[in-house]
């Protein structure tokens, strides 16, 4: 035999070995499991009733909460299981339950785990649990290394919902370790109406452009009114980018007042930027009001596709006044006659036709 | 002249086992690095804020593309499955490719369609006239488009991206299934690294014989036929480990035509998909990456292995050979339109890892393979084989490949473990064992004519594959 | 006495709901899936019917609209309230357009959707 044979011999082996060891390995792990799942329903069955018992408030409550202090470990599964889809006083039972067996204290002293992960759901974990004592040790992993994390600690922040997290979160947007918009914003949106006085001052006196976006589009998705002047500066504010001017003339839109009207008019026909006419013609939309028309129909020729058909869908949607200007042009040849068809035949009244149906 | 021969067919013999070894060592790792970053990330399932996602009204829109060319027997499963997808803000675009089947009416039927003026948003260049464009009267986003076909799905999908108005795209087969959270998942990455995620994609699992029920499967199984439970462990081996691999080197070429997302104007700014491409899935992510690159905007190809699709695959061999064919064709042209790329440090993992390994490896592989079959049957014939030596080395070789396959199967049972009972998991650790013999080998032929077909230039048809539509579930016994 | 029907594909939900709603003296029943709810609403025609949207087998809606569409005067006029994570301003609509008497969005608060179900009730249906 040679070397290479015996080589050869010896590899085939091996390989052989690591098979059957894998086989095994499946095999065993295959049938655990069945039994391992089976078991742990069994325990939820068990103890599920027990916890609901245990968010009332009277006195069998308390009792039924006491009794759950030294169950086993797969209380704090099922909690935690459910705690992302409840809110008010059940939810905050839950979390000085989970507070009580420990579960929070464990968490906390994860934030500062060496694996990524670890940290990641222990911050999701305090973020459910809702325990304000834990807002400073969740703000310091707004810069933690791995993204993943700082996500998860915004996410955290926002079901926890303490206010102070306000500020770090909009500051977190612009740094070098950044939460992305999206992950802030739900984040603020989680604290609900108690933060708008920060967003109304990141609107004012913002720490990033970024910021400021972020600010005017939440304070729309609020339909907050108070905010109203300030997006009124926002959006005529020239020195400001295209960016956040926009952000300001969808948050307009979206609380609705007509006071709105001529500034968002102005932004229409006298900016350079498409992505902005775009926005300031939805926005002018949304509002439906009658002043708007006669604006619409003047940028309704606009050069750029998605302006014009913006500007088409915001008079289709504008009434008989509205659906007769767009029909003017609706018999036009080209782009114009083409957009101003498809705003017509988009919105068949859509109301209607569902209603008929359902009936 | 004997001795000539005779060297050469040993050198051939030779260089086929230790081309073998390594292509098999390679994928080893690829499965090992994979299980790897699997593992983490299940480590995060329940804290990655896909609740979050959902009820946030900033994430931004999906628009689903499907193309459906006589697709009569999945299409509205596909098209419930996309409709009640978890997310909260989505459109669905179906091409009608030139149907000769009932395709149209049954949608038709199932949503009211009811004609209407199209709004275009882009003008990517289309072959295929479109005929007309209809809307839902049910109270579901859904846009049809009947077009005439060029016998494309790019084309198809060009369509469909013109009329698409959400930031993002999802292109979806009509024969595939996505689970409810698919759609959150690919996602996700959009909003946690907007600036860099410009396309993901998501697992392509088997569907032949899994349990379903108006496009949400309720209990995935295993097919009898051997060849699709073949077809499923390799499915789990590149299209889930492999490619969770290589999106973790950064170097991620293929993000499955049945089910992958993109930035929508990052697709329209290279102009669409490449409609002569046979492979325009994987096309349109290297152009992507090469794009995007030359512009100096960083970008991000990410694969996210919790996300699944279940799809259905050929059942026989006549169809499996057409459909491998078509990819290897598809890859050449993809190497050969993007050869400056290979091996160029500019395009980072992608240019010096992926492209030249699928050069190497998945291109050239078949011509190495069944070339190194010929020599042995030649060696054999001639008597230059040594009987011990040479089942020695077909030992090892065959040795490593099931460990590949058995590894597969062990972490996807370790894992996901999708397929409950033991018997599915006892026929899929064999079918791992039987891929190497025999599977592999006609696969390696099914390759090199796809190889040779581009090498001639053949034009490129794209021939659909029968369907046999999903299994439905039984209806539930009245309680 | 008061028969509630409750749908959701979330067994600990909807054994939370149970639990709450059982609590005021009302007979609750419990399904998985859309279909198996439909059914029940139509055999065991409740007094009302709690409805997550997002389910296996028929979705909320679709049982919803099908139960507005019933024969049975009883079963069509059954009081729906939807629970679900949908929470954008179209699918609420979408909601009642379907038919739906209330709509909960999730993350829910149990004591008030507790509260929502006794108003939906005829008044003295339930004793809190």
């Amino acid at each position: 035999m040679t070397t290479l044979t015996t080589a050869a011999l010896v590899a085939t082996l091996l390989l052989t070995a690591a098979v059957l060891l894998l086989l095994a390995a499946v095999a065993v792990e295959h049938a655990r499991r069945g039994r391992r799942l089976a078991r742990e329903e069994r325990r939820r069955a068990e103890l599920t009733p027990q916890v609901w018992a245990a968010l009332d408030d009277d006195e069998d409550g308390a009792a039924a909460l006491a009794g759950l202090d030294a169950a086993p470990a797969a209380l704090d599964d099922l909690v935690l299981d459910l705690l992302p889809q409840l809110r008010g006083a059940d939810r905050a039972a839950l979390g000085r339950l989970l507070a009580r067996r420990g579960v929070v204290t464990r968490a906390a002293a994860d934030l500062s785990a060496r694996a990524p992960w670890r940290r990641g759901r222990a911050a999701a974990l305090l973020g459910n649990a809702g325990d304000p004592g834990q807002t400073d040790a969740l703000t310091a992993l707004l810069t933690d290394r791995a993204a993943d994390v700082r996500c998860a600690a915004a996410r955290a922040l926002g079901k926890a919902g303490d206010t102070r997290a306000a500020g770090p979160l909009l500051r977190a947007l612009a740094r070098s370790r950044r939460v992305p918009a999206g992950v802030v914003g739900m984040a603020l949106l989680d604290l609900g109406t108690p933060v708008l006085p920060d967003l109304r001052a990141a609107v004012t006196d913002p720490p990033s452009p970024a910021a400021q976006a972020l600010a005017a589009d939440l304070l729309g998705l609020h339909g907050d009114v108070e905010a109203l002047p300030l997006l009124l500066g926002l959006v005529a504010d020239t020195r400001r980018p295209a960016a956040v001017r926009g952000s300001a003339a969808t948050a307009l839109g979206r609380i609705g007042v007509p006071t709105a009207t001529p500034a968002l008019g102005a932004a229409l026909a006298q900016t350079a930027v498409p992505a902005l006419r775009r926005a300031a013609a939805e926005a002018l939309g949304r509002i439906g009001d009658d002043e708007a028309i006669d604006l619409l129909a003047a940028r309704f020729a606009d050069g750029d596709d998605a302006v014009r058909a913006e500007c088409a869908d915001a008079l289709a949607g504008a009434g008989e006044e509205g659906r007769a200007r767009l029909a003017a042009h609706a018999w036009h040849a080209g782009r114009v006659g083409e957009a101003a068809r498809a705003a017509l035949s988009n919105r068949p009244r859509p109301r209607d036709a569902r209603l008929r149906r359902a009936a | 002249m004997r001795e000539a021969l005779t060297s050469a067919v040993t050198t051939m013999n030779w260089t086929v086992l230790g081309y073998v070894l390594v292509l098999d060592t390679s994928m080893l790792l690829l499965v090992l690095v994979g299980a790897r970053r699997v593992v983490t990330n299940l480590r995060w399932i329940g804290a990655e804020g896909l609740d979050r996602v959902f009820a946030s009204p900033l994430t931004p829109g999906v628009s689903v593309l499907v193309p459906a060319h006589d697709e009569e027997a999945g299409v509205l499963d596909t098209l419930a499955a996309v409709l009640s997808q978890r997310y909260p803000l989505l459109e669905v675009v179906l091409v009608d490719d030139g149907s000769t089947d009932r395709t149209f009416e049954l949608v038709a039927e199932r949503y009211g369609l009811t004609p209407v003026t199209p709004r275009w948003t882009a003008d990517t260049p289309v072959e295929g006239r479109v005929l007309s464009v209809h809307r839902a009267t049910t109270g579901d986003p859904l846009t049809v488009v009947r077009k005439t076909s060029v016998k494309r799905r790019s084309d198809a999908l060009n369509v469909a991206l013109n009329l698409a108005r959400h930031p993002l795209v999802c292109m979806v087969d009509a024969d595939s299934l996505l689970e409810p959270d698919a759609l959150l998942k690919v996602a996700r990455p959009f909003i946690e690294d907007p600036d860099h995620v410009v396309g993901a994609g998501g697992v392509i699992r088997t569907a032949n014989a899994a349990l379903t029920d108006r496009g949400a499967v309720l209990e995935p199984r295993l097919s009898t036929r051997w060849l699709v439970r073949i077809q499923a462990v390799e499915y789990l081996r590149s299209f889930l480990l492999g490619r969770t691999s290589w999106a973790d080197a950064d170097a991620l070429l293929i993000i499955s035509g049945a089910f992958g997302l993109f930035r929508r104007d990052a697709v329209v700014e290279v102009g669409g998909l490449d409609p002569r491409s046979l492979a325009e899935d994987a096309e349109l992510v290297v152009t992507l990456q090469e794009h995007l690159r030359r512009a100096g905007r960083p970008s991000r190809m990410v694969f996210v292995p919790e996300t699944v699709c279940w799809t259905e695959v050929p059942e026989t061999w006549a169809v499996l050979g057409r459909q491998r064919q078509r990819w290897s064709h598809g890859l050449a042209q993809l190497l050969w339109k993007h050869r400056r790329m290979v091996g160029n440090p500019r395009f980072g993992p992608v240019g010096l890892l992926a492209l030249p390994f699928f050069l190497v490896f998945e291109l050239l592989g078949p011509v190495v393979e069944v070339l190194g079959l010929a020599s042995v049957v030649v060696a054999a014939v001639l008597g230059l084989l040594d009987p011990g030596t040479a089942t020695l080395m077909v030992a090892v070789a065959l040795a490593l490949g099931v460990l590949v396959s058995t590894a597969v199967v062990a972490v996807e049972e370790f894992t996901f473990h999708r397929y409950r009972s033991g018997a599915d998991l006892r026929a899929l650790l064999l079918a791992g064992a039987l891929e190497n013999v025999g599977y592999r080998q006609l696969h390696a032929w099914f390759r090199l004519r796809g190889l040779l077909a581009a090498l001639a230039r053949w034009d490129p048809v794209w021939t659909a594959m029968p369907r046999t539509g999903f299994t439905t579930a039984p209806a539930a016994a009245e309680a | 006495m008061t028969h509630v029907l409750v749908v959701d594909d979330d067994p600990a939900i909807a054994s939370l709901v149970a639990f709450k709603i059982g609590r005021l003296g009302a007979r609750v029943s419990v399904e998985s899936d859309g279909e198996a709810g439909l059914a029940a609403a139509r055999q065991l025609r409740p007094d009302l019917v709690v409805l997550d949207w997002m389910m296996p087998r028929m979705n909320g809606l679709e049982v919803c609209a099908a139960l507005r569409a019933d024969p049975d005067p009883q079963v069509a006029s059954v009081p729906v309230v939807l629970l679900t994570a949908k929470a954008q301003e179209s699918d609420v609509e979408r909601g009642f357009v379907a038919g739906a008497t209330d709509y909960v969005v999730k993350p829910f608060s149990p004591r008030e959707l507790v509260s929502r179900v006794t108003a939906a009730l005829p008044p003295g249906a339930l004793t809190p």
